[in-house]
């Protein structure tokens, strides 16, 4: 395989955009993914992407863009799960696992009744990244770079919230504000990512690249920096792997990243599995001779 | 120091605390002169935590007010610095130690800033008082408890208060740590801030404080040491039976419960 063979991709405008999609919501995803995997909001993440299912069927069958739906859904459920949150009377994980399971039904049941739903809303469910205009990229760009910056004018703030809850209010920080702003953050994020990677796999583009960083890092600047690298990186390669092996591009970039999680959690040099063992190992065996 | 009635710098009036529609504490008046060093004492369980949480806003004030030098307490949260007990937070969060004491110039950075070389500054003169200086890059996962405990010191010093409210920063420290902590709030008094202190430890609070408030779910005595430290308040904070003898300049507290189950209580002093 020559240099010609490598770049083959590349001569292809859907594949030129597909990368550059795959990248920016990598990267997003990954960024997020900071907040979610140090906050453990991976349940919360998974409400939301399942809770704009309907939104996006309603925009499907009135036939007007799917980002509107998901958008109206997306943030009436994040101010649904911010208001549980602010009002402790219904267990928070119960109310949320309700409130998701059922507006996933609705959207379900909403489908159910047209014939011609398989091809279009598979996209939706599982991405379809080499379908997007350039229209989508650049809404991808706008709405990327609105959550990013406001990640960025309110980070100290963010990351006081998700560390030390008490401090927070105690130096008088809105701190169920601040809350609800972070979780209408990752809708936008979740959103974002629909065409790339879908509704059911967004989570794994969440949570996995952050994980992944977290075995390297012990800063969360640096974890929301590496995050988002990793993200970037695992999405440019797997859409690139699934065009020479001709496979689901949003199935295969997440199989990727799974696979990098895999390998590091195995053997990342400070607390990977390999050098935990070994140092057990050595200590057992310093043990025993002494 | 001060001692005149509008020197007062927290006033609480008639004021009722609640966890989740359960009032815990009610009717709680109570004026600290700026200055003063208080310690706070009581059983466990007599809501000492809950009177500092209600002062910084955590617990829930259902009734009555609770004002700073005239000025509602929740127009002036950020001159009041708080330590709460260091087990409220997950130290396996990834931040290093300066990160965490950087978060105490939030209120002073104030919203859509970033620190400063300033708020760096402070930050770092921080971590020296306490001992933390070397430690500055660590991740905080890698600190041990009374490390733990001078991080959040330096964090609440950065904060530049003028009022410092701790939780038991005592409790379960090294003597390092127990040192520096109390070497740091007494150059705090004497720069004239004031300083409101929980702890179970009477004796520390005997020698460290101006004023000492004897809470057991109500505020049993608030005053000097010599006006409170008495048999009587001892017996209404402590329980019913108590002993306090004087000899040789020793005080010693006992609950006289031997004869109970509680084998771990009897003889124990606590003082």
């Amino acid at each position: 395989m020559n240099l010609q063979d490598l770049l083959e991709p590349f001569r292809f405008t859907f594949m030129q955009r597909g990368l550059i999609e795959v990248m920016l919501v990598g990267g997003l995803c990954g960024a997020m993914g900071a907040f979610v995997v140090a906050r453990g909001l991976g349940f919360i993440g998974d409400a939301i992407s399942h809770a704009i299912f309907p939104g996006i069927v309603i925009a499907y069958l009135g036939r007007f863009n799917f980002f509107i739906g998901a958008l109206v859904f997306g943030v009436l459920t994040a101010l649904g799960i911010g208001a549980i949150n602010r009002n402790r009377r219904v267990k928070e994980d119960t109310a949320i696992g309700i409130l998701f399971a059922g507006a996933f039904a609705l959207g379900v049941v909403l489908i159910s009744g047209v014939r011609t739903f398989t091809t279009d809303i598979g996209a939706i469910l599982f991405g379809n990244v080499l379908a997007v205009s350039n229209d989508d990229v650049a809404l991808t760009l706008l709405l990327g770079g609105v959550v990013m910056a406001v990640l960025w004018l309110f980070f100290k703030e963010l990351l006081l919230v998700s560390f030390d809850r008490t401090s927070a209010t105690a130096l008088g920080l809105p701190v169920a504000w601040l809350d609800q702003l972070l979780l209408l953050l990752l809708t936008l994020t979740i959103i974002i990512s629909l065409q790339a990677v879908g509704n059911i796999l967004v989570l794994a583009m969440l949570i996995t690249p952050a994980a992944t960083a977290r075995l390297f890092v012990q800063r969360f600047h640096t974890l929301l920096l590496l995050g988002s690298l990793i993200g970037a990186l695992c999405g440019v390669c797997g859409l690139y792997a699934s065009y020479y092996l001709n496979l689901a591009s949003g199935g295969t970039i997440v199989l990727l990243t799974t696979l990098v999680f895999l390998v590091c959690f195995i053997a990342a040099p400070s607390d990977g599995w390999l050098v935990t063992t070994w140092r057990n190992l050595r200590a057992n065996r310093i043990r025993s001779n002494a | 120091m001060y001692h005149s009635d509008d020197m007062n710098a927290l006033m609480l009036r008639d004021v009722s605390i609640a966890y989740d529609d359960n009032v815990v504490l009610s009717h709680v008046n109570l004026d600290i002169a700026a200055g003063e060093f208080v310690g706070i004492v009581g059983p466990n369980g007599a809501c000492k935590s809950t009177l500092l949480n209600a002062i910084v806003g955590i617990a829930r004030v259902v009734g009555g007010n609770i004002s700073y030098c005239g000025t509602p307490i929740e127009r002036v949260r950020a001159r009041i610095a708080f330590m709460p007990q260091r087990e409220g937070v997950d130290w396996t969060f990834p931040v290093t130690v300066s990160d965490v004491v950087l978060m105490g110039r939030q209120a002073r950075i104030g919203w859509l800033r970033h620190a400063t070389r300033d708020d760096r500054a402070v930050a770092d003169w921080a971590l020296q008082t306490v001992g933390m200086w070397e430690q500055r890059g660590k991740p905080i996962a890698q600190l041990s408890g009374g490390q733990q405990q001078r991080v959040f010191l330096a964090r609440t010093l950065a904060q530049e208060g003028d009022v410092l409210l701790l939780d038991e920063p005592l409790t379960g420290v090294d003597a390092t740590t127990e040192e520096t902590i109390l070497s740091v709030l007494q150059s705090l008094h004497q720069q004239g801030r004031t300083i409101l202190m929980n702890t179970h430890d009477l004796t520390m609070a005997k020698e460290l404080a101006t004023q000492l408030l004897f809470l057991n779910r109500r505020i049993v005595a608030y005053g000097t040491v010599a006006e409170t430290l008495t048999a009587d308040t001892l017996r209404q904070t402590y329980g019913a039976r108590v002993v306090l003898s004087d000899e040789a300049n020793v005080m010693l507290l006992m609950r006289d419960d031997s004869h109970h189950a509680h084998h771990h209580h009897a003889g124990k002093p606590l003082l």
